[in-house]
């Protein structure tokens, strides 16, 4: 009889381990890869499409495709890679209906021709400016995290933040003016933490 | 709101990217971005940290979706799966049937298919959301609106039908797309991979991928031309570069006595004048009497042993002459004997038709192919029901550049001046009369409105229609002596062309034909048009199948652009058939809405642009501040716009294009690779890069470079040859031309810092080598030579960039740079090698055997030799951009005059300042009367003479002595 791998095991293991335990149906097992890769290839669908709405249901079908691949027992030799590549494609296939609605009578452009030079590199580049960004939100104040919860997670305005908060809305754009200054010097590697 | 700086705009830059500022702040903001890099860059960066944050902070709540979405699939993966009959048993008349394989999928569920997922051998996805299908079988979708996107594995056979309500269609394809509008019976297909067929009652048709077939219940379908604009666009490929400098700084002004080669090179130029500018800048231009061309000035500076600077003058104009090699080449191989024939098919057909209704749109028809014939073969027979007479009055009119008001047959008064064969066209035997007929072909229509303000009478304009729909038939039907068809011929043409200069925004047969189509609804319905209201109902018709002019060579057309009520009211009373209509130029149309009277009133008299109104459009600063401090920029006038308001709309406008649009075609491309030449040069660029004097520099090359792409492409002037010769005679016997002492120590050379140059130069040569290939238009030299060419710039773009860098170079690439100014010419694609050498070798002969009597003879051989090695490489040319709108009788003039040499101080690896010299393009532009108007020979003739104009009063920013 096959014994269920523990959820806090699962973690220790690597993606090909990982991997060949999805063909044979363990739920588990692709919730683990979802969690090590849904960051990186959210900020690689970004980077390509630059637009965070859409990058949500990109990243969704891109993880949905992989999933019902592993399910009809196609595992891929290299996860990672693979998976970039399956987001790839999604962006691609956006990108000719994009072209497509806006003008019908036309061949869609075929941005897939553009693919993505290395999974490890992807990855590590991802990852550094993730990793970069998560250290710009610990060190703020509980205060301006929750600014940027209500701006960010919520959708509101700044306006509708001021309201929610009873604070003028020139503090509230101040606040939030500088901190997305911090981020950014951060993000393109000029930040100092005196400046 | 003032205009803003850059720490005030950079201030608010994140909550401008947050959408967050104040409408005023806003605007501002987006005024200056308009011509700043520096802050669009940080603009750039702004809105990736928030959409990083977004992402960031939605992600617990976009994973919880997702666990949500794998577990329902999950159980969805356990039911089995069923193939559903869904939807209404309809009597629909189209069948989409295709070749597929049994590949299983689930379809995301229509809007009423029911419960469960139904399957269908193909993967189908919603183009617009609205769409509604249902799935019939696993091998039939029937689709009731909207759009969807068909796709099956290429390897895979198998039958799968697509159904809808409007004609009948049968196809055979792996992915393409199916749209039915809303409430009308009618379908559209576009294939992506494969081949379809599509097929009704009334008929059927084959499209291939980028073909469109579109066919509606009662008419039989038809073939579109496919989006070339997409198709070529699509093939561009960006180069990334690093173009981030960290060069450390020099002092200003410099020391030029602790300056390296300073002393070579003022033995070598005439520095004194120099001087000031170089201990300011870094950098100046030093006219130069010596050369015409880009090539032997690094030839003739290493054999003086002076430090060379490979510009990008020199690289973009290697580029642009397997340009013009190539275009030359195909058009006398191919086109023009093609053009003959396919002119001679066309009226062949056309004679056909016998009915006596027809028969005045019939002879009109005739009498239009006819010109175009007896321009390229005079001698050549006239079908019967040709008016010969005024097909020989049109033609003797065309061959003498003369005025005929009207021309016979259509009505108008048309002036032929332009139509005397300019550049290469006016050599050999087939490319005159080609040049004629083409311009016969696009630039006289057969009108599409008559009335009493108008050229034309309504029953002359209702002829001219039915006339081109006649010419638009006989191209669907007619086929050539060797069996290919007409549409085939004038596709190959019309293709090429446009990757060379884009597409054009007038309709051809390919609109006629569709739009008589959909107006009368049987093919070619020209007994519609005699109807009331059939010219009209043509009209919207037509208007929804032409490109819109700014939208021409584009992948797409806003939506809000396409509305048929102001659509037809903004038709051009010049509207009409053209069988090869002329080419939609971005420039010529941005020129144009920047004068009167667009911009302005008559009585502030702007009717001719500048140069620099482009080059601020393209997003120069430095532009827009010329123009503005010049006093030049009207304000706004009755009903029209101000300078500032119009040339923001263009910006506006211009900032639709993206990658693939700036990139369909090799003219816009060309304009996309000038652009990053007027950006501005901050820290880590080298000291001089900064300067403004350089920056202007960079601006001259821009526009002489667009002088050469307008010159290449529009083709005003004449006989080069007659030119160079007066100079050529000059050079030689000065002996300004004898080679230097020659040396075994090769100088160092340096590579003109600009890697997004090179860059996008290097992806528009590769775009060009595999398209023109892709086309069949290169010879397995030409091709060499272009691959040779993006070889040697994969190079230049690592080597810029790691100069940018402060890179040490190391020993491959020290080597590579100093036998580069050397291996130049081997790139200039000079047009005939052995002629080169044979005349190498006559020379060589007739000096060794030291005869008086050779002397007259050592002459023409050198200027023979002159011309095959350098006329190809030559850089002055003169071309005409503009007509005075106000007056009607002036033009604007842009030109290119001898070469100068640009002085640069470079920054050395080894931490030393060292003086190095390159060639640069000068550039003239002058206002001129209609009648004067420049032509090569005279422009030549001055040049020889010393008789320049006065260069543009912004080039004493760079010139050391301007004249």
């Amino acid at each position: 009889m096959k014994l269920a791998t523990p959820r806090a095991a699962l973690s220790q293991l690597p993606d090909a381990d990982l991997v060949a335990m999805c063909v044979q149906g363990d739920a588990d097992a692709f919730q683990e890869l979802t969690g090590r890769y849904y960051r990186p290839v959210c900020g690689f669908l970004f980077k390509k499409v630059q637009q965070a709405d859409l990058v949500e249901d990109l990243a969704q079908e891109t993880f949905l495709e992989a999933f019902k691949a592993l399910r009809e027992g196609r595992p891929p030799e290299q996860f990672a890679g693979w998976l970039f590549g399956i987001a790839h494609n999604r962006c691609g296939k956006w990108f000719r209906r994009k072209k497509l609605s806006l003008y019908p009578a036309n061949e869609p452009p075929d941005v897939a021709a553009t693919a993505f030079v290395s999974a490890q590199e992807e990855l590590e580049e991802q990852e550094k400016k993730m990793a970069t960004l998560e250290h710009g939100l610990a060190g703020l104040p509980a205060e301006t995290r929750n600014l940027l919860d209500m701006k960010h997670q919520q959708g509101l305005t700044c306006e509708q933040i001021a309201a929610a908060l009873g604070q003028p809305v020139g503090t509230i754009k101040s606040q939030l003016s500088r901190t997305y200054k911090m981020l950014r010097e951060r993000l393109s590697g000029r930040y100092e933490a005196n400046s | 709101m003032n205009a803003l700086t850059c720490n005030q705009v950079q201030d608010d830059i994140e909550l401008f990217a947050a959408e967050e500022c104040d409408a005023p702040t806003r605007a501002a903001i987006q005024r200056h971005l308009a011509g700043c890099p520096a802050c669009n860059a940080v603009l750039d960066e702004a809105r990736q940290m928030l959409g990083l944050l977004t992402l960031r902070l939605r992600e617990p709540a976009g994973l919880a979706r997702l666990q949500q979405r794998l577990g329902a699939e999950a159980r969805k993966r356990e039911r089995p799966a069923i193939i559903l009959f869904v939807g209404r048993v309809t009597a629909f008349a189209a069948v989409l049937l295709l070749t597929v394989g049994m590949y299983f999928w689930f379809s995301p569920a229509g809007r009423d298919n029911g419960s469960g997922p139904p399957t269908t051998v193909a993967l189908i996805q919603r183009v617009s959301p609205d769409t509604v299908y249902r799935v019939r079988s696993a091998n039939e979708v029937e689709l009731e609106h909207g759009e969807v996107y068909v796709a099956l594995p290429a390897q895979e056979k198998s039958a799968f039908v697509v159904a809808t309500a409007a004609g009948s269609a049968r196809a055979e394809a792996t992915e393409f797309f199916v749209k039915v509008p809303r409430d009308e019976a009618a379908v559209q297909v576009n294939v992506v991979r494969g081949k379809v067929a599509l097929s009704n009652t009334k008929g059927s048709t084959t499209v291939r991928p980028g073909e469109t077939a579109a066919a509606q219940r009662d008419a039989a379908p038809l073939r579109q031309i496919e989006n070339l604009a997409l198709r070529f666009g699509r093939s561009y490929q960006p180069v990334k570069v690093q173009a981030a400098g960290k060069v450390p700084p020099y002092a200003l002004p410099v020391d030029l006595a602790k300056v390296k080669h300073v002393k070579a090179v003022a033995g070598y130029l005439p520095l004194q004048d120099a001087r000031p500018l170089l201990a300011k800048s870094g950098f100046a231009v030093v006219p130069d009497a010596r050369f015409t061309d880009l090539i032997s000035p690094y030839e003739d500076l290493r054999d003086h042993d002076i430090p060379v600077v490979i510009t990008a003058d020199t690289l973009l104009h290697l580029y642009r002459l397997h340009l013009t090699a190539s275009l030359r080449d195909i058009e006398e191989r191919e086109f023009a004997g093609d053009l003959v024939q396919l002119t001679q098919a066309l009226a062949a057909k056309v004679a056909e038709g016998k009915d006596a209704e027809g028969q005045p749109a019939r002879q009109l028809a005739l009498t239009y192919l006819g010109v175009a014939l007896l321009l390229q073969q005079p001698k050549a027979p006239l079908p019967a029901g040709t008016n010969a007479a005024d097909v020989a009055e049109v033609v003797k009119a065309i061959e003498s550049g003369a005025t005929l008001k009207p021309v016979p047959g259509l009505g108008y008064a048309v002036d032929f001046a332009d139509f005397r064969p300019v550049g290469h066209y006016t050599q050999g035997k087939k490319l005159p009369g080609y040049f004629r007929a083409m311009m016969w072909y696009g630039r006289v229509p057969l009108l599409l409105r008559g009335g009493a303000d108008r050229l034309v009478s309504e029953e002359q304009a209702r002829r001219q229609t039915v006339a081109g729909g006649l010419i638009a038939a006989a191209v669907e039907q007619a086929r050539l002596p060797d069996g290919r068809s007409a549409l085939e011929v004038w596709q190959r043409i019309e293709t090429v062309t446009a990757f060379y200069v884009g597409l054009s925004d007038e309709p051809g047969p390919v609109q006629y034909a569709a739009a008589l189509a959909r107006a009368a609804g049987k093919s070619p319905g020209l007994a519609e048009l005699n109807r009331p209201g059939g010219m009209q109902a043509f009209e919207r018709a037509l208007v929804k199948y032409t490109p819109l002019p700014l939208f021409a060579n584009v992948a797409h057309t806003p939506a809000a652009w396409r509305n048929v009520d102001d659509l037809v009211a903004q038709l051009d009373p010049a509207a009409g058939f053209r069988l090869f209509g002329q080419r939609f130029a971005p420039d010529v149309y941005a020129l144009s809405k920047l004068i009167y009277p667009n911009v302005g009133s008559a009585h502030d008299g702007r009717g001719l642009p500048d140069g620099l109104d482009l080059m601020a459009l393209l997003g120069s600063k430095l532009a827009r501040q010329l123009v503005k401090e010049s006093g030049e920029a009207p304000a706004a006038g009755p009903g029209s716009l101000s300078y500032a308001q119009a040339l923001e709309k263009l910006q506006g406008d211009f900032a639709r294009f993206d990658d693939v649009d700036w990139n369909a075609n090799l003219y816009w491309s060309w304009l996309y690779t000038l652009q990053p030449l007027l950006h501005e040069h901050g820290a880590g660029f080298p000291t001089y890069m900064a300067m403004p004097a350089y920056n202007a520099h960079l601006m001259n090359t821009a526009l002489a470079s667009w002088a050469q792409l307008r010159r290449d492409t529009v083709l005003y002037t004449k006989k080069r040859d007659t030119l160079l010769e007066a100079m050529t005679t000059k050079a030689v016997k000065s002996g300004e031309l004898a080679p230097g002492p020659k040396r075994d120590h090769v100088p160092p050379a340096y590579l003109e810092p600009l890697p997004e140059v090179y860059g996008r130069l290097l992806a528009l040569t590769r775009m060009s080598r595999q398209q023109l290939t892709s086309l069949k238009v290169l010879n397995a030299e030409s091709r060499q030579r272009l691959e040779d060419l993006e070889k040697l710039l994969e190079r230049v773009v690592r080597l810029a960039e790691k100069e940018l860098a402060n890179d040490v170079l190391d020993q491959a690439d020290e080597q590579f740079l100093r036998a580069l100014p050397h291996a130049l010419r081997h790139f200039a694609a000079a047009r005939d090698v052995k002629q080169i050498e044979k005349l190498q070798q006559t020379l060589k002969e007739l000096t060794e055997a030291k005869l008086a009597a050779n002397e007259a003879r050592v002459k023409t051989v050198h200027q023979q030799l002159f011309m095959e090695e350098y006329g190809p490489v030559s850089a002055p040319l003169v071309t005409t951009v503009a007509v005075d709108t106000v007056t009607g009788n002036k033009v604007l003039q842009t030109a290119i005059g001898r070469v100068d040499l640009a002085v640069f101080i470079v920054p050395w690896h080894d931490g030393s300042l060292m003086m190095a010299v390159g060639p640069v393009l000068s550039y003239y532009e002058w206002q001129v009367a209609r009648k004067d108007e420049w032509t090569e020979e005279t422009w030549l003739q001055r040049l020889g003479r010393d008789e320049e104009p006065l260069r543009p009063a912004w080039t004493k920013m760079f010139l050391a002595a301007g004249k």
